[in-house]
């Protein structure tokens, strides 16, 4: 059996802090107080899994996640840490995609879930909150670009040079 | 109407003849006068920059016909190809609505045409639209997704199956049967390939070699013949 590996990147922008203001909102504003669902998550446990069809979004309490895909049935990539306010799988949920990475807490964490179809109607019917999560959906994308530069500027003519499918780990194991 | 550059500029978004169902051409009648009244048209010729890596974002540009070529540079000159941007697409997106610098550089393949959106008018109209909000959302969730599968393919898959997977995707959007094959006239040159695929214009070359001796594919000139589609589609799949 294949041993496994992760490839963590450093280098990646972490998430950026949530606007301190729209963390205050989504902790408080009235019209979300009564969709949200408190779930407590053991460490170690997965918050969604990749490959999953969303049911709705997750806003990140207190504990610290972390981001996973896996590029084969070998290695893993592992994106840092995302830490309190961060919201968690809205890209899939607005798409009803399957999820792109498995969340999975690295220590206990306090989330609260909101359904698919009630996200979707408060971004039609609250302006503010549309125009903060496609803020944060475009957050999203910049990160993927720049993890898409790195992998290629960096790493990409290496694996290609060894044939191999595997990626050299830069740091950690 | 005017012309410009051999193209000719449609002025306003309620009369356009070059519609594609992407999100700012599709919007609702009451809400698209708004964004015309806010959207100016602008020819690019071939080869001009239309914004660059690391300036800070000004607006939004929906891209209303041609190409447009997004890449981004390490510090020592080395250059990738993220994406070219087709018709319906619009540049600058995720920077403008993050108040951040544009992550690319986007020069025109060929001449196109341009709508482009301040960056202050665009936040207003988001913030004045409920339902943009969410359409907006949507194109940028699209994005992501497809730049995410992208990104995965290219720690995935080798320079060989990477290659395969773009032949198959121009087979599929530009691909014309023929009794050779399918051709496909070749939209970038080998060493923008290479920097597609995150390789040198050199494995390039060599892999189309490759696939030529297996009779894969043949070339004629700047048109790509396609004899074995179920081939390649093995190579993508293996």
């Amino acid at each position: 059996m294949p041993s496994s590996s992760t490839e963590i990147y450093p280098f990646i922008r972490c998430r950026p802090a949530v606007d301190p203001s729209f963390k205050v909102f989504l902790e408080t504003a009235p019209e979300l107080q009564s969709l949200k669902h408190r779930l407590v998550i053991p460490r170690g446990a997965a918050l969604f899994a990749e490959g999953d069809r969303p049911t709705g979004i997750y806003i990140l309490i207190s504990g610290r996640m972390e981001l996973i895909t896996c590029v084969s049935t070998t290695t893993r990539i592992l994106v840092p840490a995302v830490e309190g306010g961060q919201v968690l799988g809205l890209s899939a949920a607005i798409l009803a995609t399957p999820n792109e990475y498995t969340a999975e807490a690295s220590e206990r964490c306090q989330v609260e879930f909101i359904r698919r179809d009630d996200v979707l109607r408060l971004m039609r019917e609250h302006r503010e909150i549309g125009l903060q999560f496609a803020r944060l959906v475009s957050e999203d994308c910049r990160r993927i670009v720049e993890l898409r530069r790195l992998l290629m500027l960096h790493q990409v003519e290496t694996v290609y040079a060894s044939g191999s499918r595997l990626h050299r780990p830069l740091t950690g194991v | 109407m005017r012309d410009g550059h051999r193209l000719r500029v449609i002025e306003s978004c309620l009369n356009c003849t070059l519609r594609t169902e992407s999100f700012f051409c599709d919007l609702s009648a009451a809400t698209m006068p708004v964004f015309d009244a806010i959207s100016t048209a602008m020819p690019y010729p071939t080869g001009v920059v239309i914004f660059m890596e690391g300036q800070m974002a000004h607006g939004i540009y929906v891209l209303c016909s041609g190409r447009v070529k997004l890449s981004t540079s390490s510090g020592d000159g080395k250059t990738v190809i993220i994406e070219v941007a087709e018709p319906g697409e619009v540049l600058g997106l995720s920077a403008t609505i993050s108040a951040m610098p544009y992550e690319v550089t986007a020069v025109a393949m060929e001449t196109c045409q341009v709508n482009f959106v301040r960056k202050d008018d665009f936040l207003r109209f988001l913030s004045e639209n409920g339902e943009a909000c969410l359409r907006v959302a949507q194109h940028l969730s699209r994005t992501y997704h497809t730049a995410y599968e992208q990104t995965r393919a290219l720690a995935l898959y080798t320079a060989r199956e990477n290659l395969a997977q773009v032949l198959l995707k121009w087979c599929g959007e530009r691909g014309r049967a023929t009794e050779q094959g399918i051709r496909v006239t070749l939209p970038l040159s080998h060493e923008e390939l290479g920097q597609t695929l995150g390789t040198t214009r050199e494995t390039v070359s060599r892999l189309l070699t490759e696939l030529k001796r297996e009779q894969i594919i043949f070339l004629r000139g700047s048109a790509l013949f396609v004899r074995d589609k179920g081939a390649l589609e093995k190579l993508v799949g293996s």
